[in-house]
């Protein structure tokens, strides 16, 4: 009966080796295998591959997240998350479409009652987030002024005080209404003051902080560039940039201001922007992400946006990073971040946690705890270092050193070693199985201690353990061994294990 | 607006964990700093058994995993556990890469998965070379078939429960079970990985 058995689909196989199938199904396949030279080839594979199955699984089971908290956290920014959404459950569902036929039905016979044109009847709806910009609202009857948190200091950067005094920038500095900063060339600041809520001043720039408070922001851009994210604003919260010419208002984006004697150009990364001519027609337009619209001075504000490429988009989005903290207030920033500088010799880009805060010398404040430095340079060494921010403002100067040579001895990557061997399995495998004829329970691993040259090839080779205990295996290994050639590995012993094991399937 | 119903109780899941839920739902951004933590292992374990070696993207699935359930836990009723939920919007993600990959006709790089260290180079090959194969046989399944065959013969999960990791009728997930392991094994039959010589 069993040799009229058809040969198996290999999932059959696969079945049969896991015990899933009834005895006479097994039976038969048993006699068939017996018989059938290619369903045994088959079953040996299939086997492989459900070991294979089992042994990704235990592999796996050890993978770890090599992600970064400070990483995911700025993504999590980045990707402007809402963690919380508010579904209304099926009873709310129930009650709202009861109170919908009530109000339907009381509508109804009020124009029964009235015989005039019936009122809609609709839920009323309340937007989180309105879709229109709405005008700068009027702060509320005691509106609850901010300070913004110095959050990097990049170069020289003064700080005019709204009671009077001109000092020095410093990365511990907390700004108030009336102050007004000013950046030399190739110098930046940013500083924030809410969730999600900062800006960075670009260099050769002036702004003076007009306003503050929980309700409406407002910063006067007298020149440069000024960079700003604003987080969810609550209905009735404004925030708006002024320049000489133009008044840019805004909810809830990230975009670009630049300024200068011709007029004024808006950026927009994320969200939508409504620019208002100061000056002309007073008339007013919308930009929405992601486009670039340059307003001349003195005259209104027509079509004029285009689109961002997505390099010049990206390219934006790097130079505007600001390194933005995640804010609860502003006393609770201040005891939870420190300040720290970093400075090298020559200057270069920093990275901190992955975001490039452009070129040294940098003051930056970041969250106690580890962080991840990066200096890079063209033709430098990069450097990375991990440093421990405190309460206390930290110091940290590197010297940059050009690319060197490839040291004298360069050891292998596991990767290069796998290769290697890939490439003369064959061999080795020769080596073993001339001796297996002679002896079928041959089993063991030799280590060879292999030396390679300045060149790469094999120098020397030496046994450092053998349980095989077979020397022609032996001398064939080293023979084999000697003609090695390792593609980066220089100046260095290298120890390999070969594993001798009779296939039992 | 914070989310204030609570979540009902499930049995075989621990107090804690429904209160880091519960806390994450109402935009405790500490807290959903505390889950990103607790299961960040869990889910890149997973999405490195459903896509795979080699392919060096594993952060940013694992991050666009964390994005997603970052938004939708505050639609999170409860009904079933963390863990299960949390699967299920993994399975969703890695779908979508497998998706696009398939689009995009990625190539996959030859290394297999990092083995264990105690093994020899020439073990650690061969390991390499023959779970390169499984995957090189995964990726010619359909996206769909791929999850419900690792989540069934890796896993070990039984169809029952992938339906509710898939979100799909239990019916559906044997018979994507099926032409799975028929597809997989039958290439599996043919492929020289699995015909080792010397072991």
């Amino acid at each position: 009966m069993a040799t009229k058995l058809h040969c198996p689909a290999p999932a059959r196989l696969a079945d049969h080796q896991a015990g899933a199938l009834s005895d006479g199904a097994r039976a038969a396949i048993q006699a068939h295998l017996q018989e059938c030279a290619a369903c045994r080839t088959a079953n040996a594979r299939v086997a492989a591959a459900r070991q294979s199955l089992s042994e990704i699984a235990a592999v796996t089971a050890n993978v770890q997240s090599t992600l970064s908290q400070p990483r995911i956290e700025a993504a999590l920014r980045w990707s402007r998350t809402q963690p919380v959404y508010v579904e209304p459950s099926p009873f709310r569902w129930g009650f709202a479409f009861a109170g919908l036929a009530a109000a339907a039905l009381a509508g109804f016979v009020g124009w029964r009652a009235f015989h005039r044109a019936s009122p809609t009847v609709a839920p009323r709806i309340e937007i989180a987030h309105a879709d229109r910009i709405a005008p700068a609202v009027a702060p509320a009857p005691k509106p609850q002024m901010l300070e913004a948190l110095v959050t990097l200091v990049g170069g020289d950067a003064r700080l005019g005080r709204a009671q009077g005094g001109d000092e020095k920038l410093d990365a511990m500095a907390r700004l108030g209404v009336g102050d007004r900063l000013l950046t030399a060339a190739s110098a930046r600041v940013a500083f924030q003051w809410a969730e999600g809520s900062g800006a960075l001043l670009g260099p050769s720039s002036a702004l003076h902080l007009a306003r503050l408070d929980q309700r409406a922001q407002e910063l006067a851009l007298d020149g440069g560039e000024l960079a700003v994210r604003v987080g969810p604003h609550q209905p009735g919260e404004a925030l708006r940039v002024v320049t000489p010419h133009h008044a840019i208002e805004v909810r809830g984006t990230w975009f670009v201001v630049s300024v200068d004697a011709h007029g004024t150009t808006v950026q927009v990364l994320e969200g939508v922007v409504e620019v208002a001519a100061l000056q002309g027609d007073g008339s007013s337009t919308r930009i929405a992400a992601p486009q670039r619209a340059v307003f001349p001075a003195g005259r209104g504000v027509g079509e004029g946006a285009r689109p961002l490429s997505g390099r010049e988009a990206s390219a934006l989005r790097q130079g505007s990073e600001m390194g933005l903290l995640a804010w609860t207030s502003l006393d609770k920033e201040l005891t939870s971040t420190g300040v720290f500088r970093v400075g090298s010799a020559p200057p270069a880009e920093l990275v901190v946690d992955g975001v490039s805060f452009g070129p040294t010398p940098v003051a930056l404040r970041r969250p106690l705890g580890g962080h991840l430095v990066e200096l890079t340079r063209p033709g430098f060494a990069t450097i990375r270092r991990w440093i421990s921010v405190g309460n206390e403002p930290g110091d940290l100067h590197v010297a940059m050193h050009t690319e060197v040579e490839q040291p004298k001895s360069t050891p292998p990557t596991p990767e290069e070693v796998m290769e290697v061997v890939r490439n003369h399995r064959r061999q080795t495998t020769a080596c073993y199985e001339h001796s297996l004829k002679r002896d079928p329970t041959l089993a063991g691993t030799v280590t060879l201690e292999i030396h390679v040259g300045p060149t790469g090839q094999v120098a020397g080779t030496r046994i450092e353990k053998d349980s095989l205990r077979d020397e022609e295996v032996v001398e064939c290994l080293r023979r084999e061994a000697s003609s090695l050639a390792f593609a980066h590995a220089r100046n260095v012993t290298v120890v390999i294990p070969f594993d001798f094991t009779a296939n039992r399937r | 607006m914070a989310n204030t119903d609570k979540l009902p109780f499930i049995e075989g899941q621990a107090p804690e964990v429904t209160a880091l839920v519960e806390r994450c739902r109402r935009g405790d951004k500490e807290a959903l700093g505390e889950f990103y933590r607790a299961y960040r292992h869990d889910v890149a374990r997973n999405l490195h058994r459903v896509l795979g070696p080699g392919r060096g993207d594993l952060d940013d699935v694992l991050q666009e995993v964390f994005i997603e359930v970052f938004r939708s836990i505050g639609r999170f009723r409860g009904d079933s556990k963390v863990s299960t939920w949390l699967y299920r919007v993994c399975v969703n993600v890695a779908l979508q890469r497998l998706r696009k990959r398939r689009r995009l006709n990625e190539v996959t790089s030859d290394a297999g998965p990092e083995v264990r260290d105690d093994a020899t180079p020439q073990r650690t090959l061969e390991t390499r070379e023959r779970m390169a194969a499984v995957y090189r046989i995964l990726d010619e399944l359909a996206p769909k078939k791929r999850v419900v065959f690792i989540l069934h013969e890796i896993e070990g999960r039984e169809p029952k429960e992938i339906a509710g990791i898939v979100g799909a009728p239990v019916l559906t997930v044997r018979t994507r079970l099926h032409y799975a392991r028929k597809e997989f094994f039958a290439r599996a039959a043919k492929e020289q990985a699995f015909a080792g010589e010397v072991r």
